[in-house]
């Protein structure tokens, strides 16, 4: 009989490893703790990927990992293959950078990025690679893309609070204005304030230049959105389920009940105001007094990214991996139905267009879900015809 | 797991609504409850358990007789099962209903706690009450500390320094505690069970791998290990399930003696008179006689076994004992 005891206590073993197993996969653990940066930079304009542990850039033309060139613009290789390199930065130790936000371009071969694992990083446009490892160390996490004006780098964090910083020196802290929760999107910056929404349920306006706040004002949940602007007035929405109009002197000039969470921020434009919530809905709303142009339920999944509004359509991607090209004038869904990428979209749309040393035959709209055989799938605008895919 | 872990996500935010927005106090409480409201089942399994256990000696006995029979060996253990009304899985079933109302529970604080974007998108459409959107995001911070946090040694405060050393050690103390108060004092009988021999194992094992869990995970789920603990040495002891003389010679437990260890005369008596119906019946039972029950044995006892000598009688198991199959 003891022979048996091994192989019980081996199974007893295995089955308390399963539990453990079951017990975090039932909560749906992910990869990383934000979704993914999309951003164009460079002479060219090319896509920016920044997600988790690496950075790639990417030709809009194809869907490409752009070749990585020298200074004299001559293609690099890798020496023991002969293969082209790619513009591709990857980090691999532990614990080292994360990245959710896009960079800033501080000159033509630098690029800023506020690493999750709190540092600010530089990283070479050229080479592809980060030049200061340890980086300059800030107080927080990041999640929110970094603003910047002549003088400031402004930085928001996750758990609290907002930082600025000097351009030329960021690890010189100019001022630190406290929020009692963190702030998760980036600020606007309109005529020398800082405009921001915070986890902790207010939109403050702070003096940019000071850090002096000018007004706070409750919007009842938690706001994750950037405000947007439009003749005088800010739009966002909050997790209680409301839209809002708030003037620039911080009075509540009209509010609206929606379904469910606003989390994008709203796009404003031609007396409309649209935006979606995490409900599957989309709604276009006139910038008076939030009355109802059209609404919507677009998806069947919630929508996190900010809707992208372009001449013709409102297009949105959704949690549930449907990406929906909707009438802007009417918000018929359009262009026969959804596209079904299989995989949650969290992180914002973005339109690439044709420019002088990047032509396109026509605008793409960018989408990024969260699995890796469809990081990056670009539509075309107009006719949301799939053009490439980039996987990794 | 939605249907389940949505409405323990509104429980949970609505006590830490109704406990002045202490997300420890509503993780300690909402704990309890789950534990309260389990305990019947909990109380199940422990008479099945029991019964199981009163049931050792006499299946040691049939395992003696028939050791190389294991087509009769598993009828007898059927046959003495029924004679006592015990149900062999009756300690399953209860564990099977309780484990996803604990991962249900586990899922919501972790829900609960949620401080990352993706977290928090995943905490979008949880709530039955929408009213209870406002709440977010819940107070993750309790005396100074990041409940979202692993224990961080050297860190900023004396509190999370102090926290870092004595949650994990909670955790383990607490563990090991509560298995050791609810295993059954060993027998001398029990030297050469495998099953005794994986439990007292397992009383090393579980409060090491808590402990590991309790440095790795956030705090709060720490917090709810200790509380999950407590709350389940409190029930036991208040169910008489205690094995306090375990700890504390001398001390009372209120569980009563096993058979086997103290069984009266009478008891013994009529305890031998049971195997030997059991056994008087299996030994009249024609081989195969039950044919799920041969197809299952046959298939183990086709293994080669460690009771089975080279020189040993093949057991009857490995001949094809399925009438079908004749």
């Amino acid at each position: 009989m003891t022979r048996f005891v091994p192989s019980r206590r081996l199974s007893l073993l295995a089955a308390l490893l399963i539990l453990v197993l079951v017990t975090t996969g039932c909560v749906g653990s992910r990869l990383g703790v934000s979704w993914a940066s999309v951003s164009l930079v460079g002479e060219n304009q090319n896509i920016l990927l920044a997600f988790n542990n690496f950075i790639v850039q990417i030709d809009p033309r194809d869907g490409s990992a752009v070749q990585l060139r020298d200074e004299n613009g001559n293609i690099r290789v890798v020496p023991e293959t002969g293969e082209p390199r790619a513009w591709n930065y990857q980090e691999t130790s532990a614990g080292a950078q994360h990245f959710y936000t896009a960079p800033l371009q501080l000159n033509e071969g630098k690029l800023l990025f506020a690493d999750y694992a709190r540092k600010l990083v530089e990283v070479d446009l050229v080479a592809a690679r980060v030049d200061n490892p340890a980086g300059i160390p800030i107080p927080d996490h990041v999640v929110a893309d970094p603003i910047v004006d002549d003088q400031h780098l402004y930085l928001a964090y996750l758990n609290k609070d907002v930082q600025a910083r000097d351009i030329d020196d960021p690890s010189v802290v100019i001022w630190t204005f406290e929020t009692e929760n963190g702030v998760w999107s980036e600020p606007l910056l309109h005529e020398g304030v800082l405009y921001f929404g915070a986890m902790d349920h207010y939109l403050y306006a702070v003096e940019a230049a000071t850090g002096q706040l000018r007004w706070k004002v409750d919007l009842q949940g938690a706001v994750a959105a950037t405000p947007a602007l439009y003749e005088g007035n800010l739009y966002i929405g909050s997790f209680a389920r409301k839209l809002f109009i708030v003037s620039l002197e911080g009075e509540i000039v009209s509010e609206r009940a929606v379904d469910d969470w606003v989390w994008g921020a709203p796009v404003a434009l031609d007396g409309v105001v649209y935006a979606a919530d995490m409900g599957g809905n989309v709604y276009a709303l006139s910038t008076d007094d939030l009355s109802e142009v059209w609404r919507v339920r677009a998806a069947n999944g919630g929508i996190r990214p900010s809707p992208l509004v372009t001449e013709q359509h409102v297009i949105i991607g959704a949690r549930s991996g449907e990406v929906v090209w909707l009438e802007r004038a009417s918000g018929v869904i359009a262009l026969e139905g959804a596209r079904q990428l299989g995989a949650e979209i969290l992180s914002d749309l973005m339109l690439v267009e044709s420019n002088e040393a990047r032509p396109l035959a026509e605008p793409l709209v960018i989408v990024s879900t969260v699995a890796n055989d469809n990081l990056l799938v670009a539509f075309s605008a107009t006719q949301g015809v799939r053009q490439w895919v980039y996987k990794r | 797991m939605d249907f389940l872990l949505n409405p323990f996500v509104t429980v949970l935010a609505l006590l830490y609504q109704l406990l002045g927005n202490d997300i420890v106090l509503a993780i300690a409480a909402f704990t309890v409850i789950i534990r309260l409201a389990t305990s019947p089942l909990l109380l199940q399994q422990q008479k099945s358990t029991e019964a199981a256990q009163m049931l050792q000696p006499q299946i040691k006995k049939l395992q003696e007789k028939y050791k190389n029979d294991r087509e009769k060996l598993a009828a007898a253990q059927m046959e003495l099962y029924k004679e006592y009304g015990v149900n062999p899985l009756g300690g399953c079933l209860p564990l099977l209903i309780q484990m996803p109302i604990l991962f249900a529970l586990y899922g919501a604080i972790l829900y609960g706690l949620g401080s990352t974007p993706f977290q928090v998108v995943d905490m979008s459409r949880r709530f039955l009450i929408p009213s209870l959107d406002t709440l977010i995001p819940l107070n993750k911070t309790w005396l100074g500390l990041d409940l979202t946090q692993p224990p961080v040694f050297g860190g900023i405060s004396t509190v999370s320094t102090i926290a870092a050393i004595a949650l994990p050690l909670l955790v383990m103390i607490t563990t090991w505690l509560q298995s050791k108060l609810t295993m059954p004092p060993m027998r001398p009988e029990d030297k050469d069970n495998p099953a005794a021999a994986t439990t007292r194992t397992m009383t090393t094992i579980m409060p090491l791998m808590f402990g590991f869990f309790a440095l790795s995970f956030s705090i709060g789920i720490s917090i709810y290990f200790i509380v999950s603990n407590v709350v389940g040495i409190i029930q036991y002891t208040l169910l008489g399930k205690a094995h306090w003389n375990v700890l504390i010679p001398g001390l009372g437990s209120g569980v009563k003696a096993l058979n086997g260890t103290a069984a009266s005369p009478e008891k013994q008596r009529e305890n031998d008179a049971i195997l030997r119906r059991v056994t008087d019946r299996v030994d009249q039972m024609p081989k195969g006689a039950n044919p799920a029950l041969a197809a299952r044995t046959s298939a183990a006892a086709s293994k080669p076994s460690a009771a089975a000598k080279p020189d040993a009688p093949k057991p009857s198991g490995s001949k094809p004992s399925n009438p079908k199959k004749k």
